[in-house]
Order: C-alpha cells, then sequence, then structure tokens
C-alpha cells in the first residue's frame, strides 16, 4: 500500500479514537436503538440524525453516520432470536435456526454466536473496503446485465435446499412467491398487475410485512397456545461462552459467509435484502449434518449473521466510489454526505481520501462497539424468554402492527399483514415451505428485470460473456450438490403420522385455494402487453403445474407431500384451543385499531389482553397500557411517526386543527 | 406520535363537548409545527432537496416552528399529494413537497390522481437543467449536431424508468430530433448510470445535479459526449443555454440546426409544458388550495428571506441547488399554471405520441 495512505489512514484512526469518538458512540447507540426494534431500521435512524448533521465537522458527522447504519444488522438479531420476529428484512434467516434455539433455552448461546459472528462479518466488510481502492471499478465494470442475471438464477437455485420435506411443494410455493412478487407495476410497461384497483397494491407489497405475516404471526400463535414462555426450560441458560466457540470453531465459514455477504452487498443486481438467505442456504449446502437445520443448528445463526454485517462495509463500495447508492440506507447516507459538503463519486476518493478512511474506521470500530454493547445487554433481554409468555404477548403483537404500519404508513400494511398472518399459519400447518415463498419474492423483480433486460440486450450472445458463463457453472454446481444430498432437510417441520394422511380435506382445500391464485394471476395478466405478462404467466403455468401434482400426490399418499399439523395435534389429544380463538385475539387489536385509531387501540388491547388471557390484576393492566401509550408516544415525537388513524378521528377530522 | 395526530386525538375524546374552534388566523400569524410531506421515499432527491431548505426557512417563519418533514412515498408521489389533498388545512400547518411525478400523473389524467393541480398554491420553485448525453465509442466527434446527425442513422440503446415516468421529457426530446432508440425500461437512475458506463446502454440523461460528479468525469475521460441541455427560461420568457454548461447548445436549437426550422406547434406546446414540469418546476414546496393570501404571503416572505440567509448561500447549498435562480412567490405560482394546464388538443397529442412511439394506451 503507498506509504501516504497509510498516514491518511492513521491519521483517520487518530480522529475518531479520539474527539469524535463521542459521536461515532452516538451513532452506535441511535443505531442499535432503531435496529432492535422490527419495523425501523437504518432509514429510520439516518433520518432521525439528518437534521443535526449540517454544519457539523465532517468526519465527526460521518463517524456518526456510519456508526449507525453499520450496527443495525447486529442489533436487529435480538427479536429475531428471542421472539421470532424479523428484527429487519435482513435477518430474517436468521429466525429460522435462532427462534429454536431460544425455545430450547439456548437464547443467549444463540445470540453471542450472533453478535460475535456479527462483529467478525463487520470487521471484514470494513478490510474488503479499504482494498476496493484497486478493484471496486473494474469488478462493477464486469458486472452487466447478464451477469447480474446469472446471480440472480444462482440465488433462485438455493430455494431447492430450502424447500423443505417435499420439493415439489417446495417449488410451488417459491413460484407463489414470485407471483406475490410481481404484484404492481410491471417495470418495463409501466402497466399494473393483480392490483385490481387498490391503491395501496400499486408499488407491490413490502418485504418486511410479508416476512412478518408469514414467520412472525403463526410462530406467535403457536407459542401463545401451546407453551407457558418461549423458552422450554423456563431460564435462557448458560451458554455464553459456548456462543463464542461456536464462532471460532466455525471461523471458515464465518469468513465464506462475509465474503459472500460483501460481494453480494457491493454488486448491482440482488439487492441486500436476499444476502441472509444465499448465507442460509450456502451453510446448508456445505454442511455434512443437515438434520439439525430448522430445529435450532448453531451455524444456522452464525452463517446469516456474519453476511448481513459484512454486507454494509459491500455496499459503501458503489455508493462511495461510484456514487451510486447500493440501498435506500446508502442513498440517504449520499444525501448526508451532500449536506456536510462532501460530494460522493469518482471524485471522493482522489480529493477526501482521509474521509474514506474515517469511513473504513468508523464500521470496524462501530462493529466492536455494537458487538460490545448487545453482548451486554443480551442477558437482561434474553431473560424475556422465560417470563410468562401471555405476559409479552401482547406487546409483541402491539409491536408487529407498529413495524407493519412503518413500512408505508398506510392501513393497507395493517390487512395485508393479517391476510399473509393466514397465509402463513396454513402453510406451516399444511406443510407448505415459507422460506421458499419469501425467496421467491424477494427475487422476482430482479429474475423478471435482469432476464428481460439479458434478452434485449444481448440474446444468445449471453452465452459469448465469460463471466456469465462462470457463475452459470457455480449454478449449475449448486444444483447438482443439491439434488445429491437432499436428504433430511426438513428445516423444523413436523413428521407426519397417520392423522394427516386420513385427514386429507383442509390439505387439498388449501391447494385449491393456492391454485385458484395462480389462475387469478393468469387471468389479470394476459391481456396486458407482452413484457407484463410474459413472466407472471410463465410462473402461474409451472407452478399451476407443480400445485397439480402435489395434489394428486396428496391424493395418493405420498408420505411427503402430507401434511396436517392441526390434525396431529388433535389426534395426539391436544385440548388447547383452536387457532382461530387466538387469530381472533391477533385481529382484535387491528380492529380497536379501526374503531379508535391505533394510539388509542394498543394501550386498550394490551390492558385486556392481560386481564383476560394473562389473568392479571387490574393494576398490572394499567401499567401494560401506560407503558405502551408511553413507548408509543415517545417513538412517534423522535421519529415523527405516524399511527393508523381509526373511524372516530376521521369522524371527528373537521372539528379538529390536526 | 406527532403532536398534531395526538391533539386530533384528544379531540376526538372531547367530540360531543366541543361547539365550534375560532379559525387560527389573528392578525398576527405565527406557527408552532408544519408538517412538510415530501411524497417520494426518504433517500430521494426531493428530501434531500427538503432536508436542505426546511431548517432555513423555519428560522425566517414568524414563531420559528419547527418544520417535521414525513416521507409518504407511493405511486409516483400520487399516495402523498393525494393525502396533502384530502388532510391538509389551508391554515399553514402543512406544506407539501411537488415532484415532477405529480405533474405527469395529473396531466396524464391517471384515475389515481385525487388533487387539483393548479389549484396548489406554490411559494417556491427550484428549477434543475437536464442533459442527454451519448457513449463515445458510438463513433461520435463531440460537435453535438453531428453527433446528432450520425445518432439517427442508428439505433442506440437508451436505459430510463417508463415512458411515463420522469423521462418523460428526454424521451420526446430524443424522438422529436428523430433519433429512433431501442428502449430498455424498468431501470432506476443507478442502474441506468452504471450501464451506461459499462457500455451496455448509449444514450442517457442526467438532472444537472450528476453533471459534476457523474458526468464531467465521463466526458473527461472520453466515455461519454454531452448532445444538449433543455435549457433555462430566463426572466424575458426566453429559453437560454443552461447555466451551468452554457457551452453546450438546448434542446430547440440543435432541433433548429437539425430540421432546418424552428419547433412549432401541439409538438412545441407539449415539450414545453414537459419543460416547465421538468426544469422550471423540478421542486415545488406548495400550500394547500384555497390557503389564504394573507397565510401565502408569510410563506412567500420567509422563503424570500431564507434564501438569502447564510445556510442557503454555502457552497452545501450550491451542491443541491445549482447555480439557478430559485423563483418565489407569485412568479412561483405563474410557473406551477404553466406546468399544469394543458390544452385538449396538446393532450390528445401527447397521448397519441406516447402510444406510437412507446405503446402506452
Amino acid at each position: 500500500m503507498d506509504p501516504t495512505l497509510v498516514d491518511f489512514a492513521l491519521q483517520a484512526f487518530g480522529q475518531i479514537m479520539g474527539p469524535h469518538l463521542i459521536y461515532l458512540v452516538l451513532g452506535v447507540v441511535i443505531g442499535l436503538a432503531v435496529g432492535i426494534l422490527p419495523g425501523l431500521g437504518g432509514i429510520s435512524g439516518m433520518s432521525l440524525v439528518l437534521p443535526f448533521v449540517y454544519g457539523m465537522d465532517q468526519s465527526a458527522a460521518l463517524a456518526m453516520m456510519i456508526g449507525l447504519t453499520s450496527v443495525t444488522t447486529t442489533s436487529d438479531t435480538f427479536p429475531s432470536v428471542l421472539m421470532g420476529v424479523p428484527g429487519s428484512s435482513g435477518s430474517q434467516a436468521t429466525v429460522v435456526d435462532g427462534f429454536p434455539l431460544a425455545q430450547r433455552g439456548e437464547g443467549a448461546r444463540a445470540l453471542s454466536a450472533a453478535f460475535t459472528a456479527s462483529l467478525i462479518g463487520g470487521v471484514f466488510g470494513a478490510i474488503l473496503l479499504s482494498f476496493a481502492f484497486v478493484f471496486a471499478r473494474p469488478l462493477l465494470l464486469a458486472i452487466g446485465f447478464a451477469e447480474q442475471m446469472m446471480l440472480v438464477i444462482l440465488a433462485l437455485s438455493l430455494v431447492g435446499l430450502l424447500t423443505g420435506r417435499s420439493m415439489i411443494k417446495g417449488l410451488a410455493a417459491c413460484g407463489i412467491g414470485l407471483l406475490v412478487g410481481t404484484i404492481g407495476p410491471a417495470v418495463s410497461t409501466g402497466e399494473f398487475r393483480m392490483t385490481q384497483g387498490s391503491l395501496y397494491l400499486l408499488d407491490g407489497l413490502p418485504l418486511l410485512v410479508i416476512g412478518l405475516g408469514l414467520f412472525a404471526v403463526p410462530e406467535i400463535l403457536d407459542v401463545l397456545r401451546h407453551k407457558v414462555a418461549i423458552s422450554e426450560h423456563g431460564s435462557i441458560g448458560k451458554g455464553w461462552m459456548q456462543g463464542v466457540r461456536d464462532v471460532f470453531g466455525n471461523m471458515w465459514l464465518v469468513l465464506r459467509c462475509s465474503t459472500i455477504g460483501a460481494l453480494i452487498g457491493a454488486l448491482p443486481g440482488l439487492g441486500g435484502t436476499v444476502i441472509d438467505w444465499i448465507a442460509y442456504g450456502h451453510v446448508i449446502q456445505t454442511s455434512k449434518d443437515k438434520s439439525q437445520f430448522g430445529k435450532g443448528d448453531i451455524r444456522g445463526v452464525i452463517a446469516p449473521e456474519s453476511a448481513n454485517n459484512a454486507k454494509e462495509g459491500g455496499a459503501l463500495i458503489p455508493t462511495l466510489f461510484l456514487g451510486i447508492p447500493g440501498s435506500g440506507t446508502m442513498a440517504l447516507l449520499l444525501g448526508g454526505l451532500v449536506l456536510i459538503g462532501v460530494t460522493p463519486g469518482r471524485t471522493l476518493v482522489t480529493n477526501h481520501v482521509d474521509l474514506v478512511y474515517v469511513i473504513i474506521w468508523s464500521i470496524a470500530i462501530a462493529n466492536v462497539l455494537g458487538a460490545l454493547i448487545c453482548v451486554g445487554l443480551a442477558r437482561p433481554i434474553a431473560s424475556l424468554t422465560a417470563a410468562p409468555f401471555a405476559l409479552i404477548a401482547p406487546f409483541m403483537i402491539t409491536m408487529i402492527f407498529f413495524a407493519g404500519f412503518q413500512t408505508s404508513q398506510n392501513w393497507g400494511d395493517i390487512i395485508a399483514l393479517v391476510l399473509l398472518g393466514l397465509l402463513g399459519g396454513f402453510m406451516k400447518r399444511f406443510g407448505w415451505s415459507r422460506a421458499a415463498l419469501l425467496i421467491g419474492f424477494v427475487l422476482a423483480p430482479a429474475l423478471e428485470d435482469s432476464v428481460s433486460r439479458t434478452v434485449q440486450i444481448y440474446g444468445l450472445h449471453v452465452f459469448l460473456r465469460p463471466t456469465a458463463m462462470i457463475i452459470l457453472v457455480l449454478t449449475v454446481v449448486s444444483v447438482f450438490i443439491a439434488w445429491r444430498s437432499r436428504s433430511g432437510i426438513s428445516l423444523g417441520e413436523h413428521e407426519t403420522g397417520s392423522a394427516s394422511a386420513t385427514q386429507k380435506r383442509g390439505q387439498v382445500i388449501f391447494s385449491l385455494a393456492l391454485l385458484a391464485f395462480a389462475i387469478f394471476a393468469i387471468l389479470d395478466t394476459m391481456n396486458l402487453r407482452f413484457l407484463a405478462y410474459v413472466f407472471p404467466i410463465s410462473v402461474a403455468l409451472i407452478t399451476a403445474a407443480l400445485i397439480l401434482i402435489s395434489l394428486l400426490q396428496i391424493a395418493r399418499g405420498v408420505p411427503s407431500a402430507l401434511s396436517d399439523t392441526e390434525a396431529e395435534y388433535r389426534a395426539a389429544g391436544g385440548t388447547q384451543a383452536s387457532l382461530t380463538y387466538y387469530f381472533g385475539w391477533f385481529i382484535l387489536l387491528p380492529l380497536l385499531s379501526l374503531l379508535v385509531g391505533f394510539f388509542a387501540a394498543a394501550p386498550l388491547y394490551v390492558a385486556t389482553f392481560l386481564r383476560v388471557l394473562a389473568k392479571k390484576s387490574w393494576l398490572v393492566c394499567v401499567l401494560g397500557a401506560i407503558g405502551v401509550i408511553a413507548g408509543l408516544w415517545l417513538l412517534g415525537e423522535l421519529l415523527s411517526l405516524r399511527y393508523p388513524v381509526g373511524w372516530i378521528m376521521a369522524l371527528s377530522r373537521p372539528l379538529t386543527g390536526g | 406520535m406527532k403532536i398534531q395526530a395526538l391533539r386530533c386525538w384528544l379531540s376526538a375524546l372531547a367530540v360531543t363537548a366541543v361547539s365550534a374552534v375560532a379559525p387560527a388566523y389573528a392578525a398576527d400569524i405565527t406557527f408552532k409545527n408544519v408538517e412538510l410531506i415530501v411524497p417520494y421515499g426518504a433517500g430521494g432527491g426531493s428530501t434531500i432537496h427538503a432536508r436542505l431548505l426546511a431548517p432555513a426557512l423555519e428560522q425566517a417563519l414568524p414563531g420559528q416552528p419547527s418544520i417535521l418533514i414525513r416521507n409518504v412515498p407511493g405511486a409516483g408521489s400520487v399516495v402523498g399529494i393525494n393525502e396533502f389533498h384530502r388532510e391538509a388545512k389551508p391554515d399553514g400547518m402543512t406544506i407539501a413537497s411537488l415532484g415532477t411525478g405529480t405533474f405527469f400523473q395529473y396531466l396524464l389524467q391517471d384515475k389515481a390522481v385525487e388533487y387539483p393541480l393548479p389549484e396548489l398554491r406554490p411559494f417556491l420553485t427550484s428549477p434543475f437543467g437536464l442533459v442527454v448525453y451519448a457513449r463515445k465509442d458510438l463513433g461520435l466527434s463531440g460537435d453535438p449536431v453531428a453527433d446528432v446527425k450520425k445518432l439517427v442513422t442508428m439505433q442506440p440503446v437508451y436505459g430510463g424508468a417508463n415512458a411515463t415516468s420522469s423521462d418523460l421529457p428526454a424521451l420526446l426530446a430524443i424522438d422529436l430530433l428523430g433519433i429512433k432508440a431501442r428502449y430498455l425500461f424498468g431501470l432506476s437512475n443507478a442502474e441506468a448510470q452504471s450501464g451506461f458506463d459499462r457500455g451496455e446502454l448509449q444514450l442517457n440523461y442526467d438532472n444537472m445535479a450528476s453533471w459534476t460528479n457523474s458526468v464531467k468525469p465521463m466526458v473527461d475521460e472520453g466515455v461519454a459526449v454531452p448532445l444538449f441541455t433543455f435549457g433555462f427560461e430566463n426572466e424575458a420568457g426566453e429559453i437560454v443555454r443552461d447555466p451551468m454548461v452554457p457551452e453546450l447548445p438546448t434542446f430547440l436549437e440543435v432541433y433548429e440546426a437539425i430540421h432546418g426550422a424552428k419547433l412549432t406547434g401541439e409538438a412545441y406546446a407539449v415539450w414545453k409544458t414537459l419543460f416547465n414540469i421538468r426544469v422550471m418546476g423540478s421542486k415545488m414546496f406548495a400550500l394547500p388550495a384555497g390557503t389564504p393570501d394573507d397565510i401565502y404571503n408569510v410563506y412567500a416572505d420567509a422563503m424570500r428571506k431564507a434564501l438569502s440567509s447564510e445556510r442557503l448561500s454555502g457552497d452545501e447549498a450550491k451542491a443541491v441547488l445549482g447555480p439557478y435562480p430559485q423563483t418565489v412567490g407569485a412568479q412561483a405560482e405563474r410557473t406551477l399554471k404553466g406546468a399544469s394546464v394543458m390544452s385538449d388538443a396538446e393532450r390528445t397529442w401527447l397521448k397519441k405520441w406516447l402510444s406510437d412511439t412507446h405503446g402506452v394506451n
């Protein structure tokens, strides 16, 4: 490395560890706080600090902004592991193994492993960024539309590993996800698909709402029904050091996933939201013993967590060196840079090498600080998993609706959350892979766009592009390995017994409902222009065929295709109230909000829930209600958020000043 | 929760008790909390623009209110501006930032649009120029007129969002010059920029905000040649060369050089309206329809004061606003009218052009 660069690096290190440390810490604390709450993330945090950035010293402002964006993916692990609620769209895969670990009473181990992995991943991203001077431009120039398409296909091929017990049903679920992902405008023609005149659907469904609905809602209802506390052992367990040892025992895996995270973060085409799933697919593919994935394998936590922190350093490469933001947070960071008088882009590296090093050090130090703070917080927070669940559930349900609504601040978010929760519940019951649907959804726009661009620009010449061909070969190898080693990846699904085989009615009806959706997709898009319908109709036809095959398998009684956890539960003599009853409790909050608005409904709901389901004293109920209202008010004030307005408020509007 | 919303809720509790609320407009107008609705996502240019200007406006408004910026993205600004029109009272407590999409969806009579655009009361417009450029490796020389003539004989690949998005003015200009491009839609700005950099796309346009940091470096490296700017309308109503790159000819100049005659008729009228939207009214701050003059004037005066403040005279401000003169008050209202009113004949022409050239119905 150039000796003057080393000077710059040391000077920047001195600055950050000296006068700017306080700003970095401030940024880290804000970043951790917004990361821990589902629905809020780097974007909300940046919006919070941007008004104060103007007029600050450049390096101090940078340290604060970078500190903030670097650690949101560290603290978002808390809700993912402890509650099964994805803390942000970047930590959805962590839920799959993290939550079962918490349920087994190993929440502490999972958290310490996650934070250690985050730390290493984040620092790795910073190191990669410091070498990006050399390779950023040639690398980014090498990834054209054709290569982007191959990357998307490579990512999609990982779905083969996440299909659950029945491959046919898993692929069909992925197809449904791809179709749900096409709701909204067809980018190539601007025509709208499957929106049915709804303004909310014009921009498609938000990823976070899908993640919350499919994963968080069914899990919460399940725990509420079957368990006293999240952790079966009533304690959070030891295992602090165990978690750290787990990471060091899997160092090679951590480094591989960090590389994957940083690279995908830097490359165009895939986007940051799928990185955790790719890392998760990677760890399954490369592990010999796959039997514990989905049931609480610590490697299933380590892989996505190291990847999603490394991503931040990677995403800064195009943002800083080309002025092309890799994500929404990065776009906002660019705006912040402009406000402090730094114009990012090609001139940044030549004019402001010192600032580039401030950024790199800030990432590295912020990741260390963030991980340490989280480890410190982990013990008290993890004790929540040992608390009676009926006491926590109303707050979690409030949090889920809060998170859902903050994604686009529209009543549509709430409705979508309820419907997707229902879908997620049935998918879980009847053995359809929710992870496959989610991946399909995330990759739908990337797949459609990149295929259409590649066909339009290259046609068959795509096969003459060496980089594209290398990625294609990788895909083939990955699919081959997946095919050969499919046995035993059940992703936590229950083994089916005789009840699933005898009670087929629910399974058939649900399959028919999915089939109806595929047919609806065809009917809705067939009258659009070619570029708008070719993708959804092709996918819908394949999906419909897969669903028909699985229906046939259900009719014939093929064991891998059969699943009805509810029937199994009843056959085993389960006597708890039906899930419908708990679902009723879940939708009570939106129903109340419809009437009096979310801000008034949340405390009412919490109090009622605590009184009726948790059977607590009135005092506890009132305290809970006050706690919720204080929390919502504080968040609203700090972040200038809005909450859903109810019927009474709408009625009174003409009389008020608001 | 925002104070306004909290107040709304509290008064909902007292809904039966409330008899009348006196109008808030007294002789001395002061503001406490003002909400600024930005109808695009938090990372976009409109948000940056709002975040630069809002603090200076806070200082200049009577009562020094705090201005809360709220992003309400969706449907190309329609969701946010619909909400603004539906819910904002004409009392100066709510303002909105208008963007290009606000105008296009209105002019193309999108069914989702609920707001009567010409009736909104803008008190600030921030103009921003546009530049169209192409890959030099197509065999271009750097002489704009000769280059356009050459491009007419080939089919350069153009990448953009879609035909009815903010690309529309550039698409119309390219087509009016006779360039038959191959259009690749569905690209974000960043994707189009990097696709051009890689050579997969050959024709592109950019807001002048990108000139110094992304377009000019490509020109200096010999990757791109600039073709023309959209120009800029001076106070006398003439379209002159863009103050950022006065050495480049305007679209109208190039048109005349290529076709041997000025652009006239409905084509000109439509182009001029799109120019008003995309260049002269690139970003606006507006009060709701029906805002009384006294409140409007307080805002216009405050905006004038804010623009001459120290905060808005520095380099940071220049990076966001460019060298373009900002317009305030009555002049801003004229810009809005010029950008939001289109005769039926012009609309028919535009729709036919969209349908013929881009298959949009």
